[in-house]
């Protein structure tokens, strides 16, 4: 199942905009073609998710949901957006079933990050992730080295619960061989939220020779870097790939998994 | 599996049934290699045209795959709108993770023009993707700076294309079909927007793309037509004209013609997959 995120921070003043689109991206795989719910979803503190339809949209047309036209707080900072074939109930206890499936590709959403009058985009979806666990590793990609333009990492998470858990996402430093590596900040994040990092206060400057991991044990996010020329005002915005991209065909899910015991044990031996 | 489960099974069975013709011989993932010594990369952009630089975000890929920094660099070649090679240039990693390489600098001769690049990286094996049957592959990140920007707009790569086996013979990664396929791009060009697609063809044989404009509810319009060669290359503008939304549809051959898209104001390029 497959939603598409809506997210706002208000510390550094951007929000985010989807383009949905009620048709396939291809004509060939088994598509249930019907007019949709969108269904605007938030995670309920205690458990579960709540469900508000604000419209339909019909077979082969598309639109367009802004952030700035939703309620957000300090505690929702994140809403999952769904084109439902029934009507979803006002509270259910995991992220409503879309049944948008399509895998050539998977069915996409277009996703802007917005301030002012700018905009950066990217291509994406969600998936929801298993409650209560989880792990992230990832290293810092998209280099900036323009000095007036500032970075932000943007961790998203959804859990099928809902249910509200933190946990750390820890950043190291190396300089050449892992041997050198070393922590440089341990940032606590919350589920089903969209946490913001501000890589230009964390990191400063861009240092090419200063190669950074990041390692959250307890918590998957999809991570998105943004970046904001405070002259100009443009946007760029682009997520990276779990590990197994690194890789292609063979056991990708087990090359994975042992590219992330390596990272995070070698990090471990650093915080002893 | 649940009573609604089987049921929704059940309900989509014709479905899945008219899936087979587009299933049955033909692969719809990339092609293995064959080999996995070296690595896959993808066919990404490069485009020194329309105020565009090309950049790309070169990182030690054996690096984070197994924490080893003892390989010098990666190859880039490049390839013309044509599909035809243009530069094969040794470049060596200046750190691990953060070489910024100007692939439009690279020579004079490409001003003004477009087309696709593969970055090769020079190692003699990894042993974590052989072990399990996997090859590396780069689909790494590229950039791009228009009209003097310091801000650099990056997009991911999605094609494992092209692969460069120890004898230097490239082969293409593709997957084709016998039955022609459409892709629709996931969003709509409203009335006055202006995007261009870049389309490439990563299979081993020349394509033919019928790229069309379509009315919501029905009605289409031809944008261009045309063949590309393997490795070959094709920008395509359009200005939506009309009063009403259109979707971009794209015709081939092609399992999957996914494009990356450009779409500028006055001093943004906003780069994404279409």
């Amino acid at each position: 199942m497959s939603f598409f995120p809506l997210f706002v921070n208000r510390e550094f003043g951007f929000g985010s905009c989807l383009e949905i689109v009620n048709f396939p991206p291809n004509d060939w795989e088994n598509f249930d073609a019907s007019n949709r719910f969108i269904c605007v979803s938030e995670p309920c503190m205690t458990g579960g998710w709540n469900n508000q339809v604000v419209g339909e949209l019909p077979i082969d047309e598309a639109t367009i949901l802004d952030s700035s036209a939703y309620s957000f707080t300090s505690n929702i900072t994140f809403k999952a957006v769904s084109l439902l074939k029934d009507e979803p109930p006002e509270h259910s206890q995991s992220l409503p079933d879309a049944r948008l499936a399509t895998s050539y590709p998977t069915y996409r959403s277009k996703i802007s990050i917005t301030k002012g009058f700018k905009k950066g985009s990217y291509q994406g979806e969600m998936v929801s992730f298993p409650s209560g666990r989880g792990s992230s590793l990832f290293f810092d990609m998209f280099p900036q080295p323009g000095a007036a333009v500032n970075r932000y990492l943007i961790l998203l998470n959804a859990e099928g619960s809902g249910i509200e858990r933190v946990a750390d996402m820890e950043i190291f430093g190396l300089r050449g061989s892992v041997e050198t590596i070393s922590a440089l900040a341990k940032i606590r994040i919350r589920s089903n939220q969209c946490n913001v990092l501000d890589l230009s206060k964390i990191l400063g400057q861009f240092d090419p020779g200063l190669s950074i991991v990041f390692i959250c044990r307890k918590m998957s996010v999809v991570p998105i870097f943004l970046a904001i020329d405070q002259n100009s005002g443009r946007i760029s915005v682009e997520h990276t790939h779990p590990p197994m991209s690194l890789v292609v065909h063979g056991d990708r899910l087990e090359v994975q998994r042992v590219i992330k015991e390596y990272w995070f044990s070698v990090s471990s031996k650093q915080n002893q | 599996m649940s009573l609604a489960s089987k049921t929704n099974k059940i309900a989509t069975l014709p479905g899945r049934l008219a899936e087979i013709p587009y299933k049955l011989f033909q692969p719809l993932s990339y092609r293995a290699p064959g080999s996995n010594t070296g690595n896959v990369s993808d066919l990404f952009p490069w485009r020194a045209d329309n105020g565009l630089e090309t950049i790309f975000h070169l990182v030690n890929l054996r690096f984070l795959i197994e924490g080893t920094h003892t390989d010098a660099g990666a190859r880039f070649v490049l390839f013309d709108e044509s599909g035809d090679q243009v530069l094969d240039r040794f470049i060596p990693y200046t750190n691990v993770t953060n070489s910024l390489v100007s692939v439009t600098g690279m020579a004079p001769s490409l001003a003004g023009k477009f087309g696709v690049f593969a970055v090769f990286h020079v190692f003699s094996h990894c042993d974590l993707a052989i072990t399990h049957g996997s090859t590396v592959s780069e689909r790494g990140y590229v950039g791009y700076r228009y009209g003097g920007s310091q801000l650099i707009d990056y997009v991911h790569g999605n094609l494992d294309a092209i692969y460069r086996d120890r004898t230097g013979r490239f082969v293409m990664l593709g997957g084709k079909s016998w039955l022609p396929r459409l892709y629709s791009c996931q969003h709509v060009v409203q009335v006055d927007q202006t995007f261009e697609y870049f389309l490439v063809n990563p299979s081993d044989e020349s394509q033919a793309f019928k790229v069309s404009a379509s009315c919501i509810g029905g009605g289409e319009i031809m944008v261009s037509k045309f063949r590309l060669k393997p490795r070959g290359s094709r920008v395509i503008r359009y200005t939506n004209t009309s009063t009403e939304p259109r979707k971009i549809r794209i015709n081939s051959r092609l399992v999957m013609s996914r494009p990356v898209v450009f779409e500028y104001d006055d001093s943004t390029a906003d780069v994404f997959h279409g």
